[in-house]
């Protein structure tokens, strides 16, 4: 269920995405000028979403080419996804001149987007090497440092909340012999954010080769006054130089050298920051700094009473997007309004921290009508021109219809302690007056005793036919089965005419009948027909049946008196008579209780 | 001849007890519906939290509750009380429409997509009908069924519309069993809940040191899936999951 679901999401997802296709490249060179022995950092981003294809890159046969690697950032910004994939290049001058590298392409659904064209500049070996990397390569001895570290900002003077970009490089001209720990400097004045990657190229230093590692941090002032950033530092282990050994066997230095562990740091760095000019300030001004522009968009222009609008507020441009406070959103006559959500996604282009935040307010309109939902507007400074500037959204116009559901009680006063609730709406229905089938919790009706008892008795009802019927198809279909159940209630018959015989005096009669009701039973019990039969087969059938001794006994002693009457009629008395029937009772009760097979 | 006097007297007795508890259990309830009536929404949800109390329920009464809860602004505990007297009486229109309204103030909604056709044709039919309703439906068919194959058995019924009617008999019990099992394990086997509180933290874990995974609000409906001493992981209707307090949120 929940993988369904998640495939649903991910393809309305990509419905969404592919509505919204917008790819955009950009190239960035830095530094622009070089010289003819360093190198230079050539980036090309690339974002969209959707799968994208890798860029063409430009004409670049004046250089030396070395890749760096491809990043990829993906985020998700209100349910839709972007992805940013970077791909990074060193070039190494071939010759001197300036070089115009031209744009980077990109090929996506049949159409084809370029970035803007970038110029490096490559002069002669060393001139292109910055004063301050020369300085600081220096040791007070006048010689060339093996390991520097050096930080630097780009602007000596910035507003509040103005970007301002430390810059710290590692120089090395020794080979590492173990992971550099670095203690980034403090920075407790400043909202910081790290720009990321870490660049790594080569320069020449006072005519020295050095590896460089550049590390850049935007950083925001929160307040005015003269700021300090604190000294950065970095401890590992280097290969000690041996340019000044005289060890005849120095030459195996390298391969025994255990290297050294230096400690360097930077110098501390001052900053001015001025505080935003009180001039035509506007009332409202939140303290965004920067460059920005705001739009809106509502997700229906049509809707019904009460039924939600959503309108997305989307701030993009420069700056530091994180302190960009939500625009003010006036309370409205016509609409109650709820926050729903906000996100940002902060984007670091040629160093420049900028980035999109948006915002989401649920408008639910109160009464019918074409309503508007009006301009909200944005208040920053321009570090640049050094001017406030507003920037406002459009209005957006609503057109909403009454509510096909309106059978709500029609009382009056809606009262909803705590919540805006307009006049014109309608209240909940009234109370219920009647108490219903107010009565103690009861169980789950398929947990009560009747319940059970009046589905199971069916059930038992059921059962009961069905073997009813089946022992009735068996007395029909079955001889044997139906002689053996009817045998008992044949001789208790039997036995009934005996008695009559007997209390008639028909001696003779009433022995046949004992005799006949015996053989009848055996038979019967057996499926055998008992015309024919004579005592002694009887006995031997008994025997043969399994039945105890002492029935087969009885039976043989009441067989003899029967037979003896039947020839001697006149001699057996009322009495023996009397005995007779009874041992032919305990005899057939006997025989009732016992197994015949 | 004692025995069966004493069982004369407990139910005389039982019966004499429940008559009185009636008595007293309406004319609260029309007391309370008094204050509603003079806006003492204090008043009468005192009286009728305390007739809830007495173990005694009833959709009107959780109908009520709900509406003076409404009234005072509390909408959290409104949205429950509705939900419970949807429980026990589901369609009632009074009480959808209340349930409705007071969700229109809910900040977010957070509604699941049915994707099963299956269980959403289940949940048309069955969310119109309480349990009771639906296991006696099929209670009735079950015993006509037994009924009906006994009396064919004994009778020796045989025909093509005997046996039509037979397989009838049997598919409908079939599907009512069905829709009764599956009212069942959705309403009774999983224990449902709703936000009371304004709004509260979701958290990735039981505990106050967990990350917020999002801020839900009154009103918002989950299932319970596991319960420890103060937290509850539960499962929004759109699938997202996370630990809640328990203190802000009550047991439909």
């Amino acid at each position: 269920m929940i993988r369904l679901i998640t495939i649903f999401s991910v393809l309305m997802l990509s419905v969404v995405v592919s509505a919204q296709d917008e790819v955009k490249i950009e190239m960035h060179i830095a530094p622009d000028t070089i010289g003819i022995e360093d190198q230079a950092f050539l980036a090309i981003t690339v974002t969209g979403s959707g799968s994208l294809p890798e860029p063409d890159l430009p004409n670049l046969s004046m250089f030396e080419v070395s890749s760096q690697g491809t990043s990829t950032n993906i985020s998700i910004v209100n349910g839709s996804m972007e992805s940013t994939h970077a791909y990074n290049y060193m070039l190494f001058p071939k010759r001197q001149g300036t070089f115009v590298i031209k744009a980077a392409s990109i090929v996506y659904k049949r159409k084809r987007y370029q970035s803007k064209e970038v110029t490096l500049t490559v002069l002669d070996a060393g001139i292109g090497t910055p004063k301050t990397l020369e300085k600081a390569a220096e040791s007070s001895e006048g010689e060339n440092r093996d390991i520097f570290l050096l930080a630097e900002l780009n602007k000596k003077k910035v507003y509040v909340n103005e970007q301002v970009t430390l810059t710290i490089k590692f120089c090395h001209a020794v080979s590492l012999l173990s992971q550099p720990d670095y203690t980034p400097p403090q920075v407790t004045d400043f909202w910081s954010d790290a720009i990321e990657p870490q660049r790594s190229y080569y320069q020449n230093i006072n005519g020295r080769r050095y590896s460089v590692i550049e590390i850049n941090t935007a950083l925001f002032p929160t307040r005015s006054g003269e700021l300090s950033i604190g000294q950065a530092m970095l401890s590992v282990n280097v290969q000690t130089s041996n340019r000044r050994s005289r060890d005849p066997f120095g030459g195996f230095g390298s391969f025994f050298n255990r290297g050294q562990t230096k400690t360097i740091r930077t110098q501390p760095l001052k900053i001015e920051v001025l505080p935003l000019p009180t001039k035509n300030k506007p009332a409202n001004f939140s303290g965004t700094v920067g460059e920005f522009f705001i739009t809106s968009s509502a997700d229906k222009l049509k809707t019904e009473v009460n039924q939600p609008v959503t309108v997305t507020y989307k701030i993009s441009g420069t700056g530091n997007i994180k302190t960009v406070a939500e625009p003010v959103i006036e309370d409205l006559a016509d609409f109650r309004i709820y926050r729903s959500a906000s996100s940002e996604k902060i984007s670091k282009v040629d160093m420049v921290v900028g980035g999109t935040k948006i915002f989401e307010e649920t408008y639910i309109p109160k009464r019918a009508g074409k309503l508007t939902i009006p301009a909200v507007s944005l208040n920053y400074f321009n570090p640049t021109t050094k001017k406030y500037k507003t920037v406002s959204t459009k209005p957006i116009n609503i057109n909403v219809e009454q509510a096909a559901l309106s059978d709500y009680a029609d009382i009056p006063v809606p009262n909803v302690a705590g919540r805006v609730i307009d006049s014109k709406a309608k209240d909940i229905r009234y109370i219920k007056t009647k108490s219903g089938d107010l009565a103690i919790k009861r169980p789950l009706i398929l947990a009560t005793p009747l319940y059970l008892i009046l589905n199971g008795v069916p059930v038992l009802l059921l059962v009961f036919v069905w073997i009813g019927q089946k022992r009735r198809e068996k007395l029909t279909t079955d001889i044997g089965y139906a002689r053996s159940r009817l045998a008992r209630k044949l001789a208790r018959k039997r036995l009934a005419t005996a008695r009559k015989l007997a209390g008639s005096n028909q001696t003779a009669e009433f022995y046949a009948e004992i005799r006949f009701a015996l053989f009848a039973y055996i038979a019967d019990k057996l499926n055998i027909s008992p015309h024919g039969m004579i005592g002694d087969q009887l006995l031997e059938i008994m025997v043969n049946a399994n039945i105890e001794n002492d029935i087969i006994d009885s039976t043989k002693s009441l067989l003899r008196q029967a037979d003896f009457a039947q020839y001697s009629s006149s001699s057996k008395t009322a009495e023996n008579i009397k005995l007779s029937l009874k041992s032919a009772e305990e005899i057939l009760i006997k025989l009732e209780g016992s197994q015949i097979v | 001849m004692f025995k069966s006097t004493l069982q004369v007297l407990l139910i005389l007795m039982v019966l004499a007890l429940s008559s009185a508890y009636g008595f007293n259990t309406d004319s609260l309830f029309n007391s309370a519906g008094n204050y509603y009536q003079n806006q003492d929404y204090d008043e009468a949800l005192k009286i009728y939290l305390e007739i809830e109390q007495k173990s005694y329920e009833s959709a009107p009464l959780y109908f009520n509750i709900g509406n003076c809860f409404f009234k005072k602004g509390k909408l959290g505990y409104a949205i429950l009380y509705y939900l419970r007297a949807q429980k026990l009486s589901p369609g009632d229109p009074d009480v959808e429409t209340n349930l409705e309204f007071a969700r229109m103030f809910m900040p977010t909604r957070m509604e699941g997509i049915k994707i099963n056709p299956v269980t959403t044709f289940f949940d048309l039919i069955v969310d119109s009908y309480t349990l009771t309703l639906i296991a006696w439906a099929a209670s009735v068919l079950f015993i006509l069924l037994m009924l009906y194959l006994s009396v064919i058995m004994f009778l020796q019924w045989r025909g093509l519309v005997i046996k039509i009617f037979a397989y009838l008999l049997i598919f409908l019990v079939f599907v009512s069993s069905g829709l009764a099992t599956y009212k069942y394990r959705t309403d009774y086997m999983t224990e449902k809940g709703v936000i009371v509180a304004d709004e509260t933290r979701i958290l990735s874990g039981p505990g106050e040191d967990n990350d917020v995974e999002f801020v839900g609000v009154f009103g918002l409906t989950f299932t319970i899936e596991k319960e420890t001493d103060n937290y509850y992981l539960v499962l929004f209707e759109n699938k997202r999951k996370g630990w809640v307090l328990s203190g802000d949120v009550e047991k439909i």
